[in-house]
């Protein structure tokens, strides 16, 4: 009798019945405010040219115009300030030769360019200080398109040298 | 004389019992509760490069055999979110005392629900650690803030 109870009780313990644990994990993760470029070096190359809107490869008169553009994505969660410069001058540039170039920003900004603006620094032109841009930013937006527009022409009273004339430009977003 | 041998033999299953806090034959999820884990590194810019990840460890006291099992309170719980904004989500759940050692690679968070972790064997508490990955998403900038998920990690035995 005693034995069989001592039996039955030590049985006990590996005898385990069925029954459950749970245990809630809450995760976290942030995302900061930021802005970036999808494209981060992107060109205007002698394909991407269009004289009255017919495709050209290059210049083939004097006081001729061409116009180009780049539509660029920036990637935004944050109220961003495009502001333009250049590590020249912004102006298409061949050897000492240069072509009259000009700009205009369009797209998801508060107030887009109505008509190019010189290259230069001076008032009113296009790498003035006081000339930034404001993108549209509306929360859950996330993505927006800017047009960078350029337009050459060349001179009105002499062939300009032939050759591949190039310049650069840097629109800077910053929050 | 026989009252004795009854009471030795309670006092026998009291100590068999009273072994590692556990009730008799089970699990209990131990260490600081209740759990969260903070993905430490914030995430500045879109795409997959911009993947952060993080951990906890989450001891699991036992004396017998179980079987983890993943579930959400509600649809949708296991994705972190903020404000109607999501990010890839993946999760990994790891540890010696799992059959093979768990996962191996990132298990996405809908994938993650239904997976089971076999635990076969007893013993001390066993360390199993959940592993978290967040991912900005691509072709936009997610909303800034602070996204959050839940997941049940449940031992059954």
């Amino acid at each position: 009798m005693v034995l069989t109870a001592v039996a039955v009780v030590l049985m006990l313990a590996p005898t385990a019945s069925a029954g459950s644990a749970p245990a809630s994990v809450t995760i976290t993760a942030a995302v900061d405010s930021f802005a970036e470029w999808a494209v981060a070096a992107p060109s205007i190359t002698a394909g991407d040219w269009f004289a009255d809107e017919i495709p050209v490869a290059s210049f083939s008169a004097v006081n001729q115009t061409l116009t180009a553009s780049l539509a660029m994505t920036l990637y935004a969660n944050v109220a961003a300030t495009l502001t333009p410069s250049s590590t020249g001058t912004g102006i298409l540039t061949y050897g000492t030769e240069t072509l009259s170039t000009s700009y205009m920003i369009t797209g998801n900004v508060t107030v887009p360019d109505s008509d190019y603006e010189l290259a230069g620094t001076g008032s009113g032109q296009f790498f003035a200080s006081a000339n930034t841009y404001t993108v549209t930013y509306a929360p859950g937006g996330g993505s927006y398109t800017i047009n960078l527009l350029v337009q050459a022409v060349s001179p009105a009273d002499r062939a300009p040298d032939a050759g591949d004339y190039i310049c650069n430009v840097t629109l800077t977003a910053s929050w | 004389m026989r009252h004795d041998i009854v009471r030795i033999a309670v006092v026998v299953a009291g100590l068999i019992c009273a072994a590692g806090g556990l009730a008799l034959g089970g699990a209990t999820w131990s260490g600081q509760q209740p759990y969260t884990l903070a993905v430490p590194e914030h995430i500045t810019g879109t795409g997959a490069e911009q993947a952060r990840s993080g951990s906890l460890d989450m001891p699991l006291d036992h004396d017998t055999p179980c079987t983890i099992t993943v579930s959400v309170a509600k649809a949708g719980d296991e994705v972190l979110a903020s404000a109607g904004d999501t990010l890839v989500t993946s999760y990994k759940l790891t540890g010696a005392a799992l059959q093979n050692g768990g996962d191996g690679d990132w298990v996405d968070s809908s994938t993650f629900l239904t997976r089971n972790y076999s635990v076969p064997e007893t013993g001390p508490p066993d360390g199993i650690t959940i592993w978290v990955r967040a991912a900005a998403g691509s072709g936009r900038a997610n909303n800034a803030g602070t996204y959050s998920a839940s997941v049940i990690l449940t031992a059954s035995w």
